[in-house]
Parts: structure tokens; C-alpha cells; sequence
């Protein structure tokens, strides 16, 4: 017998996983991660960073960027710096409660339909999706608007309901996937109940690319909720949210360009972080 | 390897698809339409308070004393749900999309006014956004320069992170502000479209090229385009063009009936950002004012668009991909053994 | 015998993306081609044979590179050649048959259509005309009854084989000096493989052409090639002509390689008839009743009428305490009738009858404690093992799954499982991605072992292995019936692996069992032709 251990031991291994390559993604995911703990930070106690009051008039109105305005100031005078920062608490706040409403109705929805395919609820739900997605999203959101009225979130909720479809799909083809993989097959030959196969092998399997997808859309949610305030049907002016500064400076655009492009910058450069990680956490899973 | 007995010829085959195709996009149709309907009708609210509240002519004191079941009965709400939903399912069917809350005119009428500009606007962008798609896919893996293709497919993704609305308003400042090209706002003229197209195809193109890169990618790292083409003497332009390009196109044509819809929507904010005439203008009134049949009556007609352009999809990824076209000629079912 | 292509010295690296680490895969490989002859690479995976094949026609990954060496074709040193100068040789000079038939063709351009591409990539001067009569006569040669018909027909309607014969009509159209066939029949069944090698047989000797033949399989390099080459981990180990190759291997890899399969003595390979005789006969200890009894039982997928039929009409059973081989190439039914075995299908018509209980007539919670008693191990150990959990969470998965013991006591039975498939119990918080693949078909097993079951279902339970760690495997299998007293239902496509340790064998094919009874009287005196066919290979 101790013969036969060392035979099995001779087996070569195979060559140890890349885990170098890893290790530059890996890199690059955690400082974006904690790019994304600093704007949380900052959403959260916009005065750490700000010396401008968002709403009161302090410099002349449209005072180029200066040293003391570093983005200039808008057309009655307010500091465009501090309202860029004050006004993200609402953009991505706002985003997250989309983003959690769209994982949330997107699992129930695809798990539901993704345990037995083909089935009648799997069919039904399959109708009830693609009817939500056939309506382009921001329709969708102005139609929720048109009997719940504006406001951040009610835009937030709408958008997620509309996103919630895109989550489901790729649940459902997750868990489908899932259930065809050996391993999972394996579990429930040794035994293992339904609960068990779902929390211990089949969820672990598809958090990847829900995770990765979840990120991409937090960004595409964020720029949703934008388009609605812009068009009037998120926050309302004074509000510092970034659809509304982007409204808002629109008329000025001839002598103080300032005023619209920097929240659009804002709102891109966080689109792009959000993006980038998805990127990278879908790269990272193997 | 012997014929199966039960298969069907092509006419009749694609007769049977496209006939539970369009079955299966009525019932779409029909779901997108109950579900606007219930969320506008019914839940929880009331439209006539939502209208008070929205158009903010009359403060909370006063509110007590309207009669608001008179405004119901006014704008034909009084009814009973059912009565209303089987009321508008039957005028559906006919064709008719009920009357506006507000200027009672005829749906129909309201959208037969500005849908004509919508349409051109996003079929002008589509009918550019597709070769953009394809060209930037192309630079982004056939070039030798790993320069050229990364940046090359950084693009698309770059684009898509940009607030639609916003690109539009640059577009304004630089191109009409600054350089006085083109007109900044209007819908009369082609001169008018420049811009708005110029947005929305880029979009358009940016979406459809990360869909085209990455189903390129997966096809040139498939045997036959890494290992087969090649063996024969084949380049990586002659591989890419010949073989690549055509394969990788019907991932993308499977997604092209999805973007369309999220185009369409961008069609709205930037009607929106460029003052045109169009859906987007006529829904934000009718949102503004509460008007509900309006609202319902959008909805259901771009869900009709879009519906109808994914039958036509899956129609053509019949016609086009031999795989779907034609079965195996065994009929045996493989099993998982291999 | 001047050599049509001169290796020298030719060392291979795979740059690791985003690093800078390079992996040797081949090392300094020298070997000499004879033109006119069929020149076999044998190795097991990871060898670097692969590499070397895609080296000469110079298709290696992206990131794989040539750093030093020479590559000579009839006296030219063609890595000399520029990326264009060379795309001139392929094709026209040096023809490719690569492994995987089924998407190593456009799946959406006819057989025609890339057949034709062919000449037209490689310039050839042949009129339309003689283009269309030779593809006509060059199908003809590999075997396809009707040319014409195949032209219009897309890949998928073809069968593996027939697509790896019109890759094999594709490397041989435009005559050149040498092929390469990288595996060409690894994919494929058996005598599938063999008529795909009967082609290139046929098209080499007509057009006189050098072979250079990738394969694991020794009897396919020995039935196929005068000479032979053998490779380990990047190195070449042997070289010389197959006889005296096989007779007398000088290197212990070779020794080693040539031992590990049963089927090869005295420097030639015989038939599993032989093979058979050579080894000790086991004895069949039936005893008590039958642990499977399946009576007249079928299975139909898809509807009725246009579904097929995977298992019609079979019937068998398994003695306690034996090995049963249910044999079979793909899309025979054999697996079905496994899963029907495991209560993972219904059968719609007969009896499926395990350890005295009917199957399908079992509720949930019935098959669930029947399933204590019957256990599986799967094909492939690299896709039944969950990658994310350590090796104590994938063994004592179904003692946590039925509330076996306590933790300590769970603890421990996974340590003792580890030494009974002989892996040190130090393993036990590695994951799988950190075993080799034979390693992790043990892991597979002391999992199915774990319950203490009766009866082990064992699903191709090698053949995703290289040969050496084949014999190893089935090895501890026998070894651990002995020990516990297990009753084996093996599934499996090759005759050799049954000769080795069942005592009862059933082939099956197209859903019907065509023969069954003792191994030795199956593989000594088989009565069907099919079974003749799978016997003589």
C-alpha cells in the first residue's frame, strides 16, 4: 500500500495556475474597489471635501473655474464644485436602489424560471419579461413616473423594474448552465437536497458573472436616472443631482460651457469606473 | 447517417416558425399593453390626484374640496376597471387607441403626427450605426498593431459610458455654438438631422460593435479559423472576411433586435435635447399633463416596433444561418457520451 | 531514405499573458522525418507532441513562439521564411488534419464551398473544371459513396467521421509533400477512427506523400507508421523505427509507456483477443441475488414521433460482487441505461429493478436512501469535482448531505477514504485544480466510496485519462472490489478496459444490447459482427 502511494504521488501535478497574470487584474480591481469606498465616503459626508455651501450664493454668477471655485460657479453664483459633490449622494444612491430592485426582481424572476425550463411558470414569466423589455427603459420609467409621480427614487425603482429583465435572463441561463454541470449532478447522486445543490454549488458558480453584470448596470443605471432627471422627472431643481446641473446649465452652454460639462464629466468618469470593474471581475473568474 | 422521415421542407417548416413567432409576439404585444395598463390605471394611485399633483395648480387645502369623482367621471376614469381594461383590449384589436385625457383627441391621430419624424430619425441612425458597428469590430482585431485594436475597442465601451443626453449637448455647443454648422435645435430639414443622427448612430455603432468584437474574437479562436483556414494558406484578412465576419454576425443579429429597443429610447431624451417634434416630446407632455391614454398608447406602439423587428430577426437568422435551416440529417439524438 | 523535413534543436515557449513568464513546451527537439513513410509522435498530454505539430506548420497560439532551432523541409530551412513567405507552403506544400472534427469546419459554408477554397487559396492552376473532377475523385478515394450530394451539405449534417474524412480530402487536395494529422481520430469512436485512418492510408500511398501522425493511442502508431518518435514533457525520449522501437525501448519512459498498456508485447500490438488471454483470468464470484435487473426496459427522448428511441428493449443483470461492462460508442444508449439505473431517468416501458427496489415506482425520499447504496463516478474528474471546494468538502459532501457523524467523526472518514484510493491524507484542503487528472478520478472515487455503498455505477471512469494513469486507476478499482466487496456497473467504449476487469460484458448499439455473456466468451468467440468490428480494432 505504501507502494501505491508514492505511484499516485509521481503523477505529475499540472503547471500551478497563472498566478501572477491574476495578480496585475487583481491589483487594478482592488484599487478601483477602493475608489468606490472613497465616492461612497464622500456621498455620504460631502462636507469633508467641499468649503462652498451647494445652495448659497457665494461667488458671481458664472465665475470661471478658479482656485477658490475649482468648476467655476453657475448662473445665480453657487459653487459648482460643491454641488458636483453634493449632488452624487442622490445619483448614486439612487442607482443602487435600481440596481438592488433589477438583482432582486432578476432573481426571483430567473431562478424561478431557470429550475425547470420549458415549464409552464418558465413560459408565463418568459411572456411577462420580454413584454417589459419591449418597452424601451426610459418609457417604461416615465410611465411608472406618470402615476407615482417625480422624484429620484420613484425614477430609481422604475428604472430597476425595467433592468430587472436583463437580470433575470442571465439567472436564468445561469442557473440552466448550472444544472447541467457534472459536478452538480455529482452532488445530487451523493444525496445532496435541492437546497443544499442551490447554496453550495450552484449559487458559488453564477455570483461571477451576476456580480460582473450587477456592476456594468449599476453604471447604466446611473445614467438612466440621469436621462430622466434631465427631462424633468427625477429631482427637481435646486437639487444638486446631475441630470439637473446638466438641465440646468444646457441654456448657458454660449458663455459658460462649465455649468453643463463638468456633472456630465462627473457622471461619465463614475459610469466608466463601475464599468471598468464589471470588466474586470468578468475577466477575474478564472 | 439516414433522412429523417419526419422533417419537414423548408416552406413549410418556416411557415410553421414564423406562425408561432407571431403568435408568440401578440401575446407580447398583449402582455406589454395589460401590464402598462394595470401600472397606470390601478396601482395605487389615482390619476386624478397624480394630476393635481403634478401639474401643482392647487394647493393641499383646496384639495379637499374638489369633487373628484366628478374629475373622474370627466376624463372617463369613473368606471370600473374591468370595464375599462375590456374597453380598451377591444379597441386594441380595432386598431384604436382611445382618446387623449386632455385635448380628447384620437390617439392615433397624436402619434400618426409625430411618429413619421421618430422613425426617420432612428432609421437614419441605425442604417449608419450598423457599418460604423462593423467597421470599428474590424479595427478592433485585424489590425497586426495591438495599439490600433486595443484602442480600437476601447472605443465602443468608452462611448456607451457617456450620458446620451449629454454627448448631445456638446454636440450642440461645438457644432452649432461654436462652429455654426448645423441648426441646434428644430425637426424641419435634413440639415436638422444631422446632429441627433450623428449621437444616436454613434451610440448605435458603439453598442453594436462591443457585441461584434467579443463574437468575433470567439470566432477566430474557434479550429476552423485558427488551425483549418490557415493550413490552407489562408491570411488572417482572407480568414477574418471570408469565414469570421459572417459566423460572427449571427450573435450579433440575435442582439441587434434588443439594442434597437434601447435606441429608440435614446431617441426620445435626444428629441428631447434637440427640440425636435416626436414621441419624445409628445410622451414628456403627456407625462407632465397625466395623460394616460397617451401614455398607454406610446408604450404599446413601440412595444409593437419592437416586437415586430425581432420577428423579422428571428425570421431572418432562419434564413441565414444553415445550421438552423437545415437539420442534421440524423435524427439520432446525441448523447453526452464524448 | 533521405528525411523530408530536419528538426534541430527546436525549442517552443507560451508566453503567460500580461507576465512575462514563459513556459518551455518544447525543448530542444531534434528528429528527422523520413519522406515517404509515416512518421508516429507518441506521448501522453502535456508531452508537447501537439505543439510540435503546429510548430512545423507554424500555428501555435498567439502566444506561443519559436525561440531557437531549425525546421527543414526538403533542405530549407523555412523559419527562415517571412509570415507570407510561409503562407505560401501551407496548402500547396504542407497539408493539416487537425483533431477536432467538429469545429475544425465553417459550419456555415457548404463542403463544397471550403473544399474549393482550398485550391483557391493555394493558387492552384487547375481549370474549374479539373478542380470539380478532382475534389469528385479525391471523395471517391476516402470512401464517400456520393460526392456530388456531399458538396451541398453543411458541416452539421455530417457525422464526426465523415467531417474528419473531408478534412483529411482537404489536406490531401493539393498534393504536398508532407501532412500532418494532429490526432486525427482522438475524437472520434473507434471504428469511426479506423476508417478515417484507412483514408489517409489510401491517399498517402496514392499521392506519395510523408506522414507525420500525432497520436496517444500506441496501437494506432503501431498498425499506422514505420517510425516512431516519443515524447515526454517537451523532450524528445526515443526515436527509431516502430518495431525496434516497441521491441526494445531504450528509454524507461518508453518502457514505462509501453507497460502501461496491456496490449502490447513483444515489440507489436495485439488484439484484445490476445491481450485477453495473457492475463490471469479472475474469478467471477456471484453470489446472492442480482444487484441491477433491468427487463425489457426503453427510453425515448423527444416525442413520438419525431423523438428516437436511445434504449429499446434491454434487458440485463448484474451478479453482486462483479464487474458488469456495458460497451457501446457514443449514442448507443449506454449511458441512458445508466441514468435510468441511477433514478435519473424514467423509463417508459419495463423494469428497472436495483439493491430489490423498482426504481421509477420509488418516491423522493426512497431514491434518496437508495442512493446511499448505489453511487457514481463520473467521466471526467476535472468537471465532477466542484473547483471551489477543497478536497475534504468534495468527500465528505454526502456524508454532510445524510447527517453521517459528527464533525470529528466525518473528520476522519475522510482521511481514511483518502488512504483507501492511496492519496496522502495531507490533501486534504487542496482543490482540485491543484491534483492531476488522476488524482482527481480518486478524489471522484472516495467520494462515491464514502457512504459505503453496494453497488458503484462508473461512467467512463478512464477515459479521460492518459494511458499510464489508465492502468493505475483501474488498478485501485479492482483492488478496492476486493477489499469492500462492491459490485462494479461500468460504462465504457473500449473492449481493452473490459478485458482488464469485468467478468460480464453486453455490447450495445443503437439503443439494443447485439451481444452478452461472459468476457471471455464475448471477447473470444463474439457472435455479432459489430461486435467482430469493435474487437478487430
Amino acid at each position: 500500500m505504501t507502494d501505491t502511494i508514492t505511484r499516485a504521488v509521481v503523477e505529475p501535478a499540472p503547471p500551478p495556475t497563472p498566478v501572477r497574470r491574476r495578480r496585475g487584474r487583481v491589483r487594478e480591481l482592488h484599487v478601483l474597489l477602493a475608489l468606490v469606498v472613497v465616492l461612497v465616503v464622500v456621498a455620504v459626508f460631502p462636507g469633508l471635501v467641499t468649503w462652498h455651501d451647494p445652495y448659497e450664493l457665494d461667488g458671481l454668477p458664472f465665475t470661471a473655474p478658479n482656485g477658490d471655485f475649482p468648476f467655476g460657479t453657475d448662473e445665480i453664483g453657487r459653487d459648482l464644485y460643491s454641488r458636483v459633490v453634493h449632488g452624487l449622494r442622490v445619483s448614486l444612491f439612487s442607482a443602487v436602489l435600481a440596481v438592488v430592485v433589477a438583482l432582486a426582481g432578476g432573481a426571483v424572476i430567473g431562478v424561478l424560471s431557470g429550475l425547470r425550463p420549458g415549464g409552464l411558470l418558465d413560459r408565463a414569466l418568459g411572456i411577462l419579461t420580454e413584454a417589459v423589455m419591449a418597452i424601451p427603459g426610459v418609457l417604461l420609467a416615465l410611465a411608472v413616473i406618470t402615476t407615482y409621480g417625480r422624484g429620484a427614487f420613484v425614477a430609481a425603482v422604475a428604472i430597476g423594474i425595467g433592468e430587472a429583465t436583463g437580470f433575470a435572463r442571465l439567472i436564468r441561463g445561469c442557473v440552466i448552465q448550472a444544472g447541467t454541470l457534472t459536478y452538480v449532478e455529482a452532488a445530487r447522486t451523493c444525496g445532496a437536497g435541492p437546497l443544499r445543490v442551490v447554496f453550495r454549488h450552484v449559487v458559488p458558480s453564477i455570483h461571477h458573472p451576476v456580480l460582473s453584470y450587477t456592476a456594468l448596470h449599476f453604471g447604466l443605471a446611473m445614467l438612466a436616472i440621469g436621462s430622466l432627471s434631465y427631462l424633468g422627472f427625477g429631482e427637481a431643481p435646486p437639487s444638486a443631482e446631475w441630470g439637473v446641473l446638466i438641465a440646468g446649465g444646457q441654456k448657458y452652454l454660449a458663455h459658460a460651457w462649465w455649468v453643463a460639462v463638468v456633472p456630465g464629466l462627473a457622471l461619465t468618469a463614475v459610469v466608466v469606473l463601475f464599468s471598468r470593474i464589471a470588466y474586470l471581475s468578468q475577466k477575474d473568474n478564472r | 447517417m439516414t433522412g429523417s422521415p419526419s422533417s419537414a421542407s423548408l416552406p413549410a417548416r418556416l411557415a410553421r416558425d414564423v406562425a408561432t413567432k407571431l403568435a408568440h409576439a401578440v401575446a407580447v404585444v398583449f402582455a406589454a399593453y395589460s401590464a402598462t395598463f394595470f401600472l397606470l390605471f390601478v396601482l395605487p394611485g389615482d390619476a386624478v390626484l397624480a394630476r393635481i399633483g403634478t401639474t401643482d395648480a392647487i394647493g393641499s387645502n383646496d384639495l379637499a374640496q374638489l369633487d373628484l369623482d366628478a374629475l373622474r367621471s370627466e376624463v372617463g376614469l369613473a368606471d370600473s376597471l374591468w370595464s375599462q381594461y375590456l374597453h380598451g383590449v377591444t379597441g386594441l384589436l380595432r386598431g384604436d387607441l382611445g382618446r387623449s385625457l386632455i385635448t380628447e383627441q384620437p390617439v392615433t391621430t397624436l402619434l400618426g403626427e409625430v411618429l413619421p419624424n421618430t422613425v426617420t430619425l432612428g432609421a437614419v441612425s441605425l442604417a449608419f450605426s450598423v457599418p460604423l458597428g462593423f467597421l470599428l469590430a474590424v479595427l478592433a482585431v485585424n489590425p497586426r498593431s495591438k495599439a490600433v485594436r486595443s484602442f480600437a475597442s476601447m472605443v465602443p465601451s468608452a462611448y456607451v459610458s457617456l450620458p446620451v443626453f449629454w454627448v448631445g449637448i456638446l454636440f450642440v455647443y461645438l457644432f452649432s455654438i461654436t462652429l455654426g454648422w448645423f441648426p441646434s435645435s428644430g425637426s424641419r430639414g435634413a440639415a436638422s438631422l444631422v446632429l441627433p443622427v450623428t449621437v444616436l448612430s454613434l451610440l448605435g455603432a458603439a453598442q453594436f460593435a462591443q457585441v461584434l468584437i467579443s463574437s468575433l474574437r470567439t470566432e477566430l479562436g474557434t479550429t476552423y479559423a485558427a488551425v483549418t483556414a490557415p493550413a490552407k494558406g489562408a491570411g488572417r484578412f482572407h480568414t477574418l472576411y471570408r469565414h469570421c465576419l459572417r459566423n460572427a454576425s449571427f450573435p450579433f443579429l440575435a442582439v441587434f433586435g434588443l439594442r434597437v429597443g434601447q435606441l429608440l429610447g435614446g431617441a426620445v431624451v435626444i428629441e428631447m435635447v434637440f427640440s425636435r417634434v416626436g414621441l419624445g416630446r409628445l410622451m414628456v407632455d403627456s407625462v407632465k399633463a397625466v395623460d394616460l391614454t397617451v401614455v398607454l398608447g406610446i408604450v404599446v406602439v413601440l412595444a409593437a416596433v419592437y416586437v415586430a423587428i425581432n420577428v423579422l430577426v428571428d425570421i431572418g437568422y432562419v434564413l441565414l444561418d444553415p445550421r438552423l435551416r437545415r437539420h442534421p440529417a440524423s435524427a439520432t439524438r446525441k448523447e453526452a457520451d464524448a | 531514405m533521405t528525411p523530408l523535413v530536419w528538426i534541430t534543436g527546436l525549442t517552443v515557449a507560451y508566453r503567460r499573458a500580461h507576465d512575462d513568464v514563459e513556459d518551455t513546451a518544447l525543448e530542444s527537439v531534434s528528429l528527422d522525418v523520413p519522406a515517404g513513410q509515416v512518421t508516429a509522435v507518441i506521448g501522453e498530454s502535456g508531452s508537447g507532441k501537439s505543439t510540435l505539430a503546429h510548430a512545423v506548420v507554424r500555428l501555435l497560439p498567439h502566444n506561443g513562439h519559436i525561440r531557437s532551432g531549425r525546421i527543414e523541409l526538403g533542405g530549407e530551412d523555412v523559419l527562415l521564411r517571412g509570415d507570407r513567405e510561409f503562407r505560401a507552403l501551407r496548402g500547396r506544400h504542407i497539408g493539416f488534419v487537425p483533431q477536432d472534427p467538429v469545429a475544425s469546419l465553417n459550419p456555415t459554408k457548404t463542403v463544397g464551398a471550403q473544399l474549393k477554397e482550398a485550391f483557391s487559396l493555394a493558387r492552384s492552376p487547375l481549370s474549374p473544371q479539373a478542380v470539380e473532377e478532382r475534389i469528385h475523385q479525391d471523395l471517391l478515394d476516402v470512401g464517400f459513396a456520393d460526392p456530388a450530394a456531399l458538396l451541398a451539405r453543411y458541416p452539421h449534417e455530417l457525422s464526426g467521421g465523415m467531417r474528419q474524412r473531408v478534412l483529411v480530402t482537404i489536406a490531401f487536395s493539393q498534393r504536398p509533400r508532407l501532412v500532418i494529422a494532429d490526432e486525427p481520430t482522438s475524437a472520434l469512436d473507434v471504428l469511426v477512427g479506423k476508417e478515417v485512418l484507412t483514408a489517409i492510408h489510401a491517399a498517402r500511398v496514392r499521392h506519395d506523400t510523408t506522414v507525420v501522425l500525432i497520436t496517444h493511442d500506441l496501437a494506432v502508431a503501431s498498425r499506422n507508421a514505420q517510425h516512431v518518435v516519443v515524447m515526454e514533457r517537451g523532450v524528445v525520449v526515443e526515436t527509431g523505427p516502430v518495431e525496434q522501437v516497441f521491441a526494445h525501448p531504450e528509454h524507461p519512459y518508453t518502457r514505462a509507456l509501453l507497460a502501461s498498456s496491456a496490449r502490447v508485447a513483444q515489440g507489436r500490438v495485439l488484439s484484445i483477443a490476445e491481450a485477453h488471454l495473457r492475463r490471469a483470468v479472475q474469478p467471477v464470484r456471484e453470489t446472492g441475488q442480482p444487484v441491477v435487473e433491468l427487463e425489457a426496459v426503453s427510453k425515448r427522448f423527444g416525442t413520438a414521433r419525431r423523438g428516437t428511441l436511445a434504449v429499446d428493449g434491454v434487458s440485463l443483470t448484474v451478479p453482486r460482487g462483479s464487474t458488469f461492462a456495458l460497451v457501446g460508442e457514443s449514442g448507443s444508449g449506454k449511458t441512458t441505461t445508466s441514468r435510468l439505473v441511477l433514478g435519473l431517468e424514467r423509463p417508459d416501458a419495463g423494469s428497472v429493478r436495483v439493491l430489490g427496489r423498482s426504481v421509477p415506482d420509488l418516491r423522493r425520499g426512497e431514491l434518496r436512501d437508495l442512493r446511499r447504496r448505489m453511487q457514481v463516478v463520473y467521466q471526467s474528474p476535472f468537471e465532477s469535482l466542484n473547483p471551489r471546494l477543497s478536497l475534504r468538502g468534495i468527500i465528505s459532501e454526502p456524508l454532510d448531505a445524510y447527517r453521517i457523524g459528527s464533525r470529528a467523526e466525518r473528520l476522519a472518514r475522510v482521511d481514511e477514504l483518502l488512504d483507501l484510493v492511496r492519496l496522502p491524507r495531507s490533501y486534504r484542503d487542496r482543490r482540485p485544480t491543484e491534483l492531476s487528472g488522476g488524482q482527481r478520478q480518486r478524489v471522484a472515487i472516495a467520494r462515491a466510496l464514502a457512504l459505503r455503498p453496494e453497488l458503484l455505477v462508473l461512467d467512463e471512469p478512464v477515459s479521460a485519462l492518459d494511458a499510464t494513469v489508465q492502468a493505475r486507476v483501474l488498478e485501485l478499482l479492482t483492488e478496492l472490489q476486493r477489499e469492500l466487496d462492491l459490485t462494479y456497473f461500468l460504462i465504457t467504449h473500449d473492449l481493452a478496459v473490459v478485458s482488464d476487469v469485468a467478468q460480464r460484458v453486453a455490447v450495445m448499439r443503437a439503443g439494443r444490447i447485439v451481444e452478452h455473456g461472459t468476457t471471455s466468451d464475448v471477447i473470444l468467440t463474439p457472435h455479432d459482427d459489430y461486435t467482430q468490428a469493435l474487437l478487430a480494432v
